[in-house]
Parts: C-alpha cells; structure tokens; sequence
C-alpha cells in the first residue's frame, strides 16, 4: 500500500502538468482550481487500483481528470451564479497571470465560456492528441471529434473577436 | 487565429504553479488522528465485550455464590449498564463510519463537524460512565458480598437501626463508596483523555491553525 502511494505520489508529480492546465480549463479562480486539482487527485487516487499498466499513466490520467472536471463544473454551476465576463478579466489577473503570453491569457478567458465537452475538446487538440486519440478520450467518433473540434475552434475565434483581439 | 502559434504557446505555458490545497497538510494530519481514534474504540470496544462475558459469567461461578434475588438484581443493573454504553458506542459508530470517507476530511467544516461529533460521543461516554455508577457500585458489591449481599442490603435498608447497633459497617460502607467512586471517576477521565482527549485536542489545534493561516 505504502508502495503503491509513493508510486502514485511519483506519478502525479510527473504529470502534475496536466492536472495543472486542466484545473485552469475549467476553472477560472484560484479556490476553484484548487478544489478541482484536489478533486481530480483524489479521483485518480480511487480509481488507481483498477488503472491496468496497458496504457500509458498520462493517457489514464487525461481521462480521469477530464471526466472529473466535466462533473465538477457541472456540480459548480449548480452552485455559484457566473460572475459578468469583466469579473472573470479580474480574476484571471488575480490568480494566473501568464504576463509573459497575452495570447494565452485571453485564451484561457474565452476558454471558460466554453461548455465542458468543448474545453475538452480543445484542451485535447492542445495537448497534441489526434483526431483517433480525442474521439477514444470522449467516447465519440473520430469524424464527429474532427467536425466537433473545428465548431469549438470557430466558437473561440468568435469570442476572442467579441473581446476586440485577435491572433 | 493562428492555433499552431496557440498550441505552442500552450505547451511552453509554466505549470509549476501550486494548485495543492494549504490545508491538506492538516486533512491528513486529522486523517491519521482518526486512524488511531478508530484503532481506540476498537480496542475498547473488544474490551467492553469481553468485561460484559465476564460479568454475564460471575452470578454462575461458585466462587461469587450469586443468587436468588442478589442475581436478579444483578442482572437487572448489568442489562442496564450494558444499554447505556450502547448510546456511546452508536455514536462513535457513526463517527468511524462518517471519518472513513477521506473527502469529508476535506474542508474545515467538514473537521469542524467531525470535532464537534467526536465531542459530543465523549461527552455521552463521560456522562453515562457517570450516571451508572450507583448501577456500578451495586454490582460491585454484589459481587464482593457473595452470599452476604442480601444481608448488607438489609442492613442498609435500616439504615438508622444499622448505624446504632453497627456503625462500623456504615462507616466500611460509606468509605468503599467513596473511595470506588473516586476511583471509577479518575479511571474515566484517564480512559477519556488517553483514548480521546488527547486527539480531540489535537484536531482542535488542526483546525485553529487552519483558521489562522
């Protein structure tokens, strides 16, 4: 047992990267990511016992963490009214504030008028997963993860447009 | 919208920022105290059960000559003693039941709640330790009377007549119910801090520390 936490404790750590930009997806403020982050750690934790070494640890946890953060957006929209869109300019300043990339920073705000399948979607593209690799992720064909993608594509050009920037 | 320019900008972003919870130094800290909680009630569980067998066992042994109304008594008090623990082991029951699942150990209020149940369980442990020692101090004295139990209960029953014609067993009486009820009272409040006051104290100190960062 101790072996296998330590194990895991590796993992995560190796990993973190994903569970990191993942929380910052669906998340936009600091408590948020923090209690998704947590979340999706401990869901990995619950379901390690049935994670069978065929695939990769990080193809896995893509998995895991995206279906932990779809339910937990969903749980949190229950719960919290969305703030205006210039309350959420705040809080991305005041949490992560990638100065050194303007792109990715207005990336990340129109990224959270995105429902949760489209952040999936495009946080997959992101991370360099294939139209195959995407379509096995979210359980849907691979034609309907490529036209899907490209409307999630279109729908962030929009947005991006709206706050007068474009790149 | 370049998203070649995008996806590299996204694999280069930092991700060394630390999303893990300040506090969960202090959930697994609250987690390993109820490891041991739980490992306590256990062990005073199997100990109270084995203690019952015993006092279930000591009307029949020949050694106590226990009976007629004396083992009626006694079995009278010792269902009633047995009852009144059940009310505490329910609730640190629930507890157990409630501190294994690791996500309610996963917010202050959340250990708020479990400190307050595990508070309460004491409390009842406290007083229903309390409350059933005249039930305690009978059973004790039936057993140590042996045959001669109906006799004292007798005597204690003329009370006024006893104490002209036998002081001295009013004055043995009186000192042995002092002297066991001081010692059921010290073995209650050092079964209560050594088993749980301790870390009852310690999740307290958990969540003020909490609440000070």
């Amino acid at each position: 047992m101790a072996h296998s936490e330590t194990e895991f404790l590796q993992l995560i750590d190796e990993n973190k990267g994903i569970i990191v930009k993942v929380s910052r997806m669906y998340m936009d403020d600091q408590d948020g990511r923090q209690d998704l982050y947590q979340e999706i750690v401990y869901q990995l934790w619950k379901s390690y016992a049935t994670f069978k070494q065929q695939s990769k640890f990080s193809t896995w946890m893509y998995r895991v963490a995206l279906n932990t953060a779809m339910v937990f957006l969903k749980k949190e929209k229950k719960h919290r009214i969305y703030d205006s869109l210039e309350e959420r300019h705040d809080f991305a300043e005041e949490s992560y504030n990638p100065d050194r990339d303007e792109q990715l920073k207005i990336f990340y705000q129109a990224v959270h008028e995105l429902n949760a399948v489209e952040k999936a979607l495009i946080f997959l593209f992101l991370e360099g997963q294939s139209h195959r690799e995407i379509a096995a992720h979210l359980g849907i064909s691979e034609v309907n993860a490529r036209v899907k993608l490209n409307r999630t594509k279109e729908r962030i050009q929009q947005i991006i447009k709206k706050y007068n920037y474009e790149f | 919208m370049n998203f070649d320019e995008l996806k590299k900008s996204w694999q280069e972003q930092p991700t060394d920022e630390d999303l893990q919870n300040p506090n969960l130094k202090h959930y697994k800290e609250v987690g390993n105290i109820m490891v041991k909680l739980r490992r306590n009630i256990k062990r005073e569980f199997v100990s109270w059960v084995v203690c019952m067998f015993f006092l279930i066992a000591v009307p029949m042994l020949p050694v106590y000559k226990i009976s007629g109304y004396a083992a009626f008594a006694y079995y009278f008090f010792l269902v009633q003693i047995s009852l009144s623990s059940l009310l505490y082991y329910r609730r640190f029951y629930y507890l157990i039941k409630s501190a294994k699942q690791i996500d309610l150990l996963a917010s202050r209020e959340h250990l708020l709640k479990l400190y307050y149940d595990l508070k309460y369980a004491v409390e009842t442990y406290r007083i229903v330790a309390y409350v059933m020692i005249p039930q305690g101090l009978f059973l004790y004295l039936v057993m140590i009377g042996q045959n001669r139990a109906i006799a004292w209960f007798e005597k204690l029953y003329h009370f006024k007549q006893t104490l002209q014609q036998d002081p001295n067993f009013i004055a043995w009486m009186a000192l042995s119910a002092i002297v066991s009820i001081l010692i059921i009272v010290l073995i209650t409040e050092f079964m209560i801090r050594a088993y749980y006051g301790d870390y009852l104290k310690q999740i307290k100190e958990n969540l003020d520390q909490m609440e000070a960062e």
